[in-house]
Formats: structure tokens, C-alpha cells, sequence
């Protein structure tokens, strides 16, 4: 019993630290593994995770944000210009050869293939991605054998020769038709 | 090890040079054959390779890393001949009391002699009690985590580090007089 008593002591003294026992211990010498066997366990290790991967952890989300930066974007930019965007389901009008297919107004247009994608963001197809065309304005909306241009040049024609009623009525059902049509130097 | 779980391959390399020679020489003086303790050793880390995706911070690295030295060098034991140590399983080693003395003053024997000798006698306990010995003098751990890296009770832990702790300073009391 004091036997183990003295013992408890001499361990607890020990596990104080700095006890002579660790003291000489520390001078009993420090092996290394040899540099072959660094070199080799080395090796495998960063073969094991190399063969993995290959881009930092973050490069995806990255990659996602950048996306989804860019998709935002190119909407607000093209709501700011005015494009209204069309179902790919509207059924568009097929025009008569005869007649000259009218001509939209010469907004830029944004499609998919624009956007800029990052080299290795995740692969979004075309059907993922909100399509956008220019508004197209379709014969039957026009009078008989006029285009649109032509209908605005009647329309200036009639202001010329100072028929401002005619080409008030005639404007305003231009407009009731067209409302989204830019004008800009086009008779008023 | 959470970064090189996650890829980084520098991460491993900190870790490798970190603990290496610990780890060596806790697997040289249990087994005392160098080609053996590099073999365990290559195994202990290509095990940590292997088993990097289902780490989880529960416990202090060392400790984690020692637990794997512990079950490949009894995985070692256990294939020799002469099986497991009997220190590792008859407690009773434990009741036995070594023969104890003051430690010499470090002026009667020098520091290296002193050292060599010690060599010897840790050379000389039983392997159970070496180990809890050799892990407490080679990164520090409590006697819980002896225990923990063990797979035994604190209590055996310590029994274990106590019968090393008074059969070598009983040995260089005797070298020292």
C-alpha cells in the first residue's frame, strides 16, 4: 500500500513535467524515417487527392454566382431598352411572300448564346435559359399593302400637306396599334 | 487534416513532418526493428490517406493518428509467433511492484550514458507498459488520451504509465549509485 502510495507520487511528479526521467529520455536520441520513405509516403498522399481534384473548392459555387450575375444582368439590361420578351410557344403569323416583311425596331438582341459563360460553370441548355426576342410587328396589324414605314410616311406625308386632322386620327390609331413602337423622329 | 481531407495536399505535408518522428520512434522502440517500424510507419499514414474522408474533428489529431499506430502495431504483435504481448492482456503485470530508487544525479553519470542506459531499460518493460511510456513521452498525452489511443480504461492507462514510470527510475537509480 505505501509501495503504490510512493508510486501514485512519482507519477504525479512526472506528469508535472520536466521530471529527470523525461530530461534523460529527451537525450536518448531522434530517429527520423529515412528520406526515401518521406519522399514515398509524400508522394502517395498528395497522389491520393491530386487524382481528385484538381480546381480549388470554391471555383464551383464561383462559377454558379458568376451565372447567375451575369443572367441577371442581361435581363434588367434589356427591360431598360425596352425589349419585351416573347413565349417561344406564340404562334408567329406566317407573312405573305408577296408582301415586304416588316422590319423591327433595331434594339439590340440578347439570346442565350450572348451570355458569357465561364469556362467550367456547370452547362445550362438553351431550354434552361429565358429566351428573348424583339417584338415583331406581323402584317395583319398593318393596312393593306402598307408597312410600317410606309404607314408613317403616309402619316408625315398628310402633316406635309397640312391635313393635321387626317394625321392626328391616322397617328393615334398608329399608336393604339403600336404603343411600345418607338417613334423618335417619326411624325407627331 | 480537415484541409487535406478537403484536397489540400500541403496540408498532409505539415502534418507529415509535424508528427513523423514521433510517430517513428514510438514505433521503433515497440518493435525495435527499423525495416518493421518503416513498414508499419508507411502503413500508419497510407492508412490516414485512405481514411480522410470519414475524418471528423472528435478528437485531438495526435491522438487520432497514434490510435491507428496503436491498432497496426497490434495488428503487428498479433501475427508474430508470439501473439499478442501477455503485457496487454494479464493485468496482473500490473501488481507487480518494481524494484524502486532515487534517480541518480545527473553528475554521477553523464547525460549520455544515462541515456543509453535508458534506452536499454525501456527496452526492457513489457510492451504495454513501454507504449503508455513512449506515447507520453513522445507527444505529450494525457493519461485519458493514453487511454483513449489504448482502447483501454484511464485507469489501466495509468496503472500502465505508473509501473514504467517506477521500474525506470528505479533503473537509473541503481545505474546512477
Amino acid at each position: 500500500m505505501a509501495e503504490r502510495k510512493k508510486d501514485d507520487r512519482l507519477l504525479d511528479e512526472y506528469l508535472r513535467g520536466d521530471s529527470p526521467l523525461s530530461r534523460v529520455y529527451r537525450e536518448t536520441g531522434r530517429e527520423e524515417p529515412p528520406a526515401h520513405l518521406d519522399a514515398a509516403i509524400l508522394a502517395q498522399a498528395k497522389a491520393a487527392v491530386g487524382a481528385r481534384r484538381s480546381k480549388p473548392r470554391w471555383f464551383m459555387p464561383l462559377s454558379l454566382a458568376a451565372t447567375v450575375v451575369l443572367s441577371v444582368g442581361v435581363v434588367l439590361l434589356m427591360s431598360r431598352e425596352g425589349v419585351t420578351p416573347v413565349p417561344m410557344e406564340t404562334p408567329s403569323p406566317i407573312p405573305d411572300a408577296s408582301t415586304p416583311k416588316p422590319t423591327a425596331p433595331t434594339t439590340p438582341v440578347v439570346t442565350p448564346k450572348a451570355t458569357v459563360v465561364p469556362k467550367e460553370a456547370p452547362v445550362v441548355t438553351p431550354k434552361e435559359v429565358p429566351r428573348f426576342e424583339p417584338r415583331v410587328f406581323t402584317p395583319k396589324e398593318v393596312p393593306a399593302g402598307k408597312t410600317l414605314e410606309q404607314w408613317l410616311a403616309d402619316i408625315e406625308a398628310l402633316r406635309k400637306a397640312g391635313k393635321h386632322a387626317e394625321a392626328d386620327a391616322e397617328l393615334a390609331k398608329f399608336r393604339q396599334r403600336y404603343p411600345d413602337y418607338p417613334l423618335g423622329k417619326q411624325p407627331k | 487534416m480537415l484541409g487535406y481531407r478537403n484536397g489540400d495536399a500541403a496540408a498532409f505535408e505539415v502534418l507529415y513532418i509535424r508528427h513523423k518522428g514521433a510517430l517513428y520512434r514510438y514505433l521503433l522502440r515497440q518493435c525495435r526493428i527499423a525495416a518493421v517500424a518503416e513498414e508499419l510507419l508507411q502503413d500508419v499514414w497510407l492508412n490516414l490517406v485512405r481514411a480522410r474522408e470519414r475524418y471528423e474533428v472528435k478528437a485531438k489529431f495526435t491522438t487520432y493518428l497514434f490510435r491507428l499506430a496503436h491498432n497496426r502495431l497490434i495488428d503487428y504483435y498479433r501475427r508474430q509467433s508470439t501473439g499478442l504481448p501477455a503485457s496487454y492482456t494479464d493485468e496482473a503485470l500490473l501488481e507487480e511492484v518494481p524494484d524502486v530508487a532515487q534517480p541518480a544525479a545527473e553528475t554521477k553519470l553523464d547525460l549520455k550514458r544515462q541515456a543509453a542506459r535508458l534506452k536499454e531499460h525501456i527496452a526492457g518493460l513489457p510492451e504495454a507498459q513501454r507504449e503508455a511510456f513512449l506515447l507520453r513521452e513522445e507527444t505529450g498525452l494525457s493519461v485519458e488520451q493514453i487511454a483513449e489511443v489504448t482502447d483501454v480504461n484511464p485507469e489501466t492507462a495509468k496503472s500502465r504509465l505508473r509501473y514504467a514510470v517506477a521500474r525506470l527510475r528505479g533503473a537509473l537509480g541503481k545505474d546512477g549509485n
